[in-house]
């Protein structure tokens, strides 16, 4: 580890490790050490361009007595997220239909209703029940009395690099930052105890000790508190806080591995080109 | 657009499960800074989107004609 370390071992490979912080069913935090900053990136950009998530895609309205226009509800129908099954759909590009409306790729909802009442997701009757809006309350149109809704939406598997609500959630990663107070310069004076945003920072013996590093926020305020240039902060960059905040298609560390397998097989197709150009 | 964004604009966090519980607890007095930290928003694209969007169904409504 040093302030420019890239990540490179001795060997010039990679030492990658991830020691997982937190895992839910919504959220997952690892620390990923022994990478670059320029891996971590890809990796981050792989989660919201390259996994494959459900999304209606395609809508047919039969009848709507509502207030809000077709595009409007189209729009809004398109942003829910759908739970995806790992297996089972293929991309309409990759599948074998000239439609894509097989039952290989698609799903398709029906939703009937007439007012008075709001129209939830739960409303949408879908083919396959391992594909649902991932909440059924969602409110999508409002129609008054004797107001009409009715029609037909696609769901098609596809990625956040077409459209964002193909995302599976969120992923963002910052720098390990690397905390240290000189107990020889220190006094103890609690400047910097006190302008310390998370408050990380706290009294001990006269001098400052430091609780969780992680939830350092970067923001210097306790080096310009400090008079006596006790409190250094540095960051280093072959360590990543790396959080996955999925919004419930797909679980946490199923997007991570989805991810992980985009960027494998995005290697091994430009390793298949160069051999070919290499022949 | 009148109805309340279902995702967030900015990072696309899923919001309109969440509405219902805001508007009933900042009803009943509660800080919203505490409210859109105890439901775990935590971005500021978020938490703008929670605090400034306004249903205007209602009101579009009136003007549907027949």
């Amino acid at each position: 580890m040093g302030p420019r370390g890239g990540g490179e071992g001795g060997d010039g490979g990679f030492e990658v490790d991830i020691e997982i912080r937190a895992l839910n069913d919504g959220e997952m935090e690892f620390k990923l050490s022994g990478v670059n900053p320029a891996f971590a990136n890809a990796l981050r950009r792989a989660v919201i361009r390259e996994v494959p998530t459900m999304a209606v895609d395609e809508i047919e309205v039969l009848v709507n007595d509502s207030a809000i226009h077709d595009e409007i509800i189209a729009h809004r129908i398109g942003m829910v997220p759908l739970k995806t099954p790992l297996r089972g759909y293929s991309l309409p590009e990759e599948c074998n239909c000239e439609d894509g409306k097989c039952p290989k790729c698609s799903v398709t909802f029906s939703l009937k209703k007439e007012g008075p009442g709001v129209v939830v997701t739960g409303d949408l009757k879908s083919s396959d029940e391992n594909v649902v809006p991932v909440d059924d309350s969602i409110p999508l149109v409002k129609l008054e009395k004797g107001q009409k809704l009715e029609l037909l939406a696609i769901a098609r598997l596809g990625l956040g690099r077409m459209h964002a609500k193909w995302q599976p959630g969120v992923a963002t990663y910052k720098y390990m930052p690397v905390l240290r107070v000189d107990p020889r310069r220190c006094d103890g004076c609690n400047a910097c105890v006190e302008v310390c945003p998370p408050k990380i920072l706290s009294p001990s013996n006269g001098k400052i000790k430091v609780s969780d590093v992680t939830k350092c926020t970067m923001c210097r305020m306790c080096e310009r508190a400090c008079r006596r240039e006790a409190i250094t902060l540095r960051y280093d960059d072959t360590e990543f806080i790396f959080r996955i905040e999925s919004n419930g298609a797909l679980k946490p560390e199923q997007i991570l591995q989805k991810a992980i397998k985009s960027l494998e097989d995005k290697c091994k197709e430009f390793i298949k080109l160069l051999d070919k150009l290499v022949e | 657009m009148g109805v309340r964004p279902i995702r967030c604009i900015t990072c696309g966090k899923l919001l309109a499960d969440k509405y219902e519980e805001f508007d009933r607890r900042v009803k009943s007095g509660e800080n919203p800074k505490v409210v859109l930290d105890e439901m775990g928003i935590r971005r500021y694209c978020c938490r703008t989107v929670m605090l400034t969007s306004i249903d205007l169904t209602d009101e579009i409504a009136k003007f549907k004609k027949w």
